[in-house]
């Protein structure tokens, strides 16, 4: 599904280069569940980012689903990532002004869905999350749990192959983290393929495999 | 204190577009609030310095100010409460002065003896209480005299007027115009003269010309309006104008009132009350408009302050404290914008004076105590902008800032409400300057009944002998159509003719011409088939309409009707179209003006042939001629000069409020950003993102507009009320103002709008 060749990411400013990734190559296949993992600055969200179309590689190719998807330009990547991929944060971004149902049911209002057909995607979500009875709720009237459940319910409502989840559990306790991974585990046996930045040992074992990125190169891949 | 000033100035400069905003925005709008009240402040103090200016009262009616010569005497010896009177008139004459051939102009005040006792006018060479005694005294004005006697005293010398009148000048006085409404005027003559001037033998007791002003004393400690009731009695007995019942009342206007009387008067300036408060509204709107940019601003701001705010109040600061200091900071930066303003105001004075023609001279107006008031005002404008925003900011919690909860607080909505403000300010003075300027328009191009292009219009200065000479000479000139000899044009409006008719008065307006002038001004005329006869006269339609007579009458008031003309306008068109009765001109009558048509190609070349033949027969005189429609286009010089002035603030208004709209957009995105950048992963494209940013500064203009429409639209139908013609309050002026307001709002903020959607979201989002 995702077949990513030397793969290289520089941040330019004016007078330092930085290899945010340097010559990475990953291969992803559909269905599966991928932690990616590494210490602060290894390149692990610059390349979350990557993969999700939300920035463009400096060299290097990237094919989603036998797409070469490494150089399209910005209106061309939201076309593509609208409903193929989506994505869980860790600090949730979710929008204040919105309540639940509203910040769930973002997704399928760029992707013109109907009114009716919105309305119902939304409630299944809802329920398979088990935020149903918070749909009139504002963001900050949840707790961390409750608010990264609707991010995840945010992220799949569209149903995309895609789920990027980056360190997904950062700002939970470990109750509500482990609730979160179990979720996301479900999801991936349903059939999403998952591609999860973490720092924690313990969600990486949620993964099928784990590859660690150190200073932007591809340092180990692992098995779970 | 030191310390809070430091931090202050610090968090100015790292917040540039803040700084500028707030300081440019004052400075801009404090620099036309000085400008404005300077002139506001020399308008409002006409005649202020006159010493008598508590018993002085110029006399009126409803209609007009003006009363015959023998009308002061009578009120001085029927009231003792009458301390002393002067008629006003204004006259010009060419006359000869020393070691010069050339006849000059020269223009004068003709007054009362007493006119230098009752107004303030200082004498530099004479005794006011005797320099306008005699009936043959004159007083220079110190210009006049320097100009032709030089630095010698003129003080007994001799002027000459057409050549028959002689005149001894008895003093010489320093700046009348000066801070009064006395027109600027080369001399002041005695009234009396007048009866010289244009033989009028008994002037003294001829209650039938009433064309002069008149001023009065009132005795000190006295009520001298309380009397207005007895002199309306006494004049509904004696006097022809209320017994005829052509006019009502007597009214006592006191001196400070003059200026700004609808009622025009001889040798006066006046401005227009109606200006005056809209340079009032003006200014407060002005002033208004940056406060609440200042406020807007500062509340938007106040997160990224907010963390110092939460601090302060962590370790111990109390609210008063804060509030106080923010007080402070803005008042601070009113001062630093209002010396700014005040550098502004000079380099603008100029540019202002040419512009809304004014004459302010801002050197005198710096004085200590303007210095002392401004400062004061100042203050208070500093306290009124500083006081809501500190309320606002350090109402938070110290908590609820550390945690971020501010920004939401951050979003309500007041400044909305303050930008929908703006716009309505906006919208209404477009759609003002557009009707005003409308209205001046259609008043200038108006189809006025007759022709008013390539007209000139002269003076007749020559003797009745020379007239057929004189014309045969101009007809003779290359590109001279036509000329006409008459008493009265559409331009001056003729002379006043007032009757009774079927035990009714009636009033008409009457032109004396020859044959030349119904060509020449392409009047439509319907013959009524009565044989020519020399007395035969001409009416307009409108007074055949209003006097109930046939549609073709063959006669009227004992002369032969020729014809009827069509309805054409011989006054400004504040006026409805009057009674018109047209003469036929006489060999005998006197002649007013000589009008040349003209064709439209070579008109210098042909003008200056015209003012040679002129002055073969003019002895000297030199041709002071005007075009019809320059001199109609000037009739609406107050129009033109309000639509200027609203034009040009509404051009400031617009920038003032731009820029506070560009920076609140600036804020607004930036307390957006994670918004758009979650928006933009799940799938917004740059264009859904621009329009979700502008549609909530859309809704304010469209908000605005409903409020601002109603509002202008009531304003402006109360001042075409003031014109008997007038342009349609059409539905187009409206939408336009709102789609130049909705363009203006789009402008302002798409750039902003566009910059933040472009934005890679993953910068947004990164450091949550």
């Amino acid at each position: 599904m995702i077949k990513i060749e030397n793969l290289t990411k520089v941040f330019r400013t004016e007078d330092i280069e930085t290899y945010a990734l340097n010559s990475v190559t990953i291969n992803i296949e559909k269905g599966e569940f991928v932690s990616v993992m590494g210490p602060s600055g290894c390149g692990k969200s610059t390349l979350l980012n990557i993969i999700g179309l939300l920035d463009n590689p400096t060299e290097g190719s990237y094919f989603f689903n036998q797409k070469e998807v490494a150089n399209l330009r910005e209106k061309d990547r939201t076309k593509f990532r609208k409903g193929n991929i989506g994505f869980v944060f860790q600090s949730f971004n979710l929008i204040d002004e919105l309540n639940v149902y509203d910040n769930i049911e973002l997704p399928l209002v760029y992707l013109k869905i109907k009114a009716s057909e919105r309305k119902k995607k939304v409630e299944d979500v809802m329920l398979r999350m088990k935020i149903g009875h918070r749909a009139k709720h504002f963001p900050q009237q949840l707790s961390g749990g409750q608010q990264q459940r609707v991010a995840i319910a945010r992220a799949v409502v569209a149903n995309p192959s895609l789920i990027l989840a980056d360190e997904p559990t950062g700002n939970l306790d470990s109750k509500n983290g482990i609730e979160v991974m179990n979720l996301l585990s479900e999801l991936n046996q349903d059939g999403a393929t998952i591609v999860m930045v973490t720092h924690s040992e313990r969600d990486a074992n949620f993964a099928h495999r784990t590859i660690n990125l150190f200073d932007g190169q591809v340092v180990l891949k692992r098995t779970n | 204190m030191i310390k809070n000033l430091k931090s202050f100035v610090r968090y100015l400069l790292k917040n540039k577009l803040y700084t500028l905003i707030t300081i440019v925005g004052f400075s801009i709008s404090l620099t036309f609030v000085i400008l404005i009240s300077v002139y506001l402040k020399n308008e409002l103090s006409v005649n202020s310095s006159q010493v008598n200016k508590e018993r002085i009262y110029r006399l009126t009616n409803e209609k007009f100010s003006n009363f015959s010569p023998p009308i002061g005497a009578l009120l001085q010896s029927k009231f003792p409460e009458v301390e002393s009177f002067t008629r006003i008139y204004t006259h010009s004459a060419f006359i000869k002065v020393p070691k010069s051939d050339m006849m000059v102009d020269f223009s004068s005040l003709l007054a009362d003896s007493t006119f230098f006792n009752i107004f303030t006018v200082p004498l530099i060479e004479g005794d006011k209480n005797t320099v306008l005694k005699t009936k043959n005294s004159i007083v220079l004005s110190k210009e006049f005299a320097n100009k032709f006697y030089g630095n010698k005293s003129p003080v007994g010398k001799q002027i000459t007027i057409y050549g028959r009148i002689t005149a001894t000048i008895t003093g010489v006085y320093d700046k009348l115009p000066e801070m009064t409404h006395f027109s600027k005027v080369d001399g002041i003559m005695n009234f009396r003269l007048l009866g010289d001037l244009w033989n009028w033998k008994d002037m003294e007791s001829d209650f039938g010309n009433c064309s002069f002003d008149l001023y009065l004393l009132a005795k000190p400690h006295t009520n001298l309006p309380s009397k207005a009731p007895q002199i309306l009695k006494l004049f509904k007995e004696d006097f022809w104008i209320y017994k005829q019942e052509r006019v009502e009342e007597v009214i006592f206007e006191p001196l400070p009132e003059v200026y700004f009387s609808e009622m025009n008067g001889r040798g006066i300036e006046q401005n227009s009350k109606t200006l005056i408060n809209v340079l009032l509204v003006i200014v407060f709107l002005i002033l208004i408009l940056s406060i609440i940019n200042y406020m807007n601003l500062t509340i938007a701001q106040a997160g990224t302050r907010a963390k110092d705010i939460a601090i302060r109040k962590l370790v111990g600061s109390s609210r008063t404290r804060l509030i106080l200091q923010h007080i402070a900071e803005s008042i601070i930066l009113i001062i630093i914008a209002f010396a700014i303003a005040i550098f502004l105001s000079f380099l603008a004075e100029n540019t202002f004076n040419n512009l809304l023609e004014t004459k302010l001279n801002l050197e005198n107006v710096f004085t200590f105590n303007a210095l002392l008031i401004s400062s004061l005002f100042i203050i208070l404008i500093g306290f009124i902008s500083g006081i809501i925003p500190s309320l606002i900011i350090t109402k938070l919690k110290a908590i609820d800032v550390v945690k971020g909860g501010f920004v939401r607080k951050n979003r309500a909505i007041y400044s909305r409400v303050l930008i929908g403000f703006q716009y309505v300010v906006v919208i209404t003075l477009i759609i003002s300057t557009i009707v005003i300027s409308r209205q001046a328009t259609f008043m200038i191009n108006k189809d006025l009944g007759f022709n008013k292009t390539n007209i000139i219009k002269l003076p007749y200065y020559i003797e009745n002998s020379q007239q057929v000479g004189l014309k045969s000479e101009i007809q003779k000139i290359p590109g001279v159509k036509n000329v006409s000899y008459v008493a009265g044009t559409p331009i001056d409006g003729g002379n006043n003719y007032s009757f009774t008719y079927k035990e009714k008065p009636v009033s008409f307006q009457m032109f004396k011409v020859d044959s030349a002038f119904f060509d020449m001004m392409d009047l439509k005329i319907q013959p009524t088939g009565v044989a020519y006869a020399k007395n035969g006269i001409w009416l307009n339609r409108t007074a055949v309409k209003d006097l109930g007579l046939d549609s073709l009458p063959k006669s009227f008031e004992e002369h032969p009707v020729l014809g009827v003309t069509n309805d054409f306008h011989f006054r400004s068109l504040n006026n409805k179209i009057g009674n018109l009765m047209i003469y036929q001109l006489d060999s005998t009558d006197n002649i007013w003006s000589i009008l040349v048509q003209i064709e439209g190609k070579n008109i210098p070349e042909t003008i200056s042939k015209i003012k040679e033949a002129y002055w073969k027969f003019s002895q000297g005189i030199p041709l002071e001629f005007e075009f019809f429609d320059q001199k109609i286009s000037s009739w609406y010089y107050k129009e033109k000069r309000m639509a200027t002035i609203i034009k040009y603030f509404a051009i400031l208004s617009i920038i003032i409020s731009v820029m506070g709209i560009y920076a609140i957009s600036v804020f607004y995105n930036l307390q957006k950003t994670k918004e758009i950048g979650i928006r933009k992963v799940n799938g917004a494209t740059v264009f859904e993102i621009i329009k979700l940013l502008n549609k909530d500064f859309i809704k304010w203009v469209v908000i605005a507009f409903i409020i601002a429409v109603p509002i202008s639209y009531y304003a402006m139908n109360k001042w075409l009320e003031g014109f008997a013609y007038k342009i349609t309050l059409s539905w187009w002026i409206f939408a336009l103002a709102g789609f130049i307001a909705l363009v203006i709002a789009l402008v302002t903020v798409s750039w902003n709008t566009f910059v933040s959607a472009r934005r890679n979201p993953v910068e947004s989002l990164k450091y949550e």
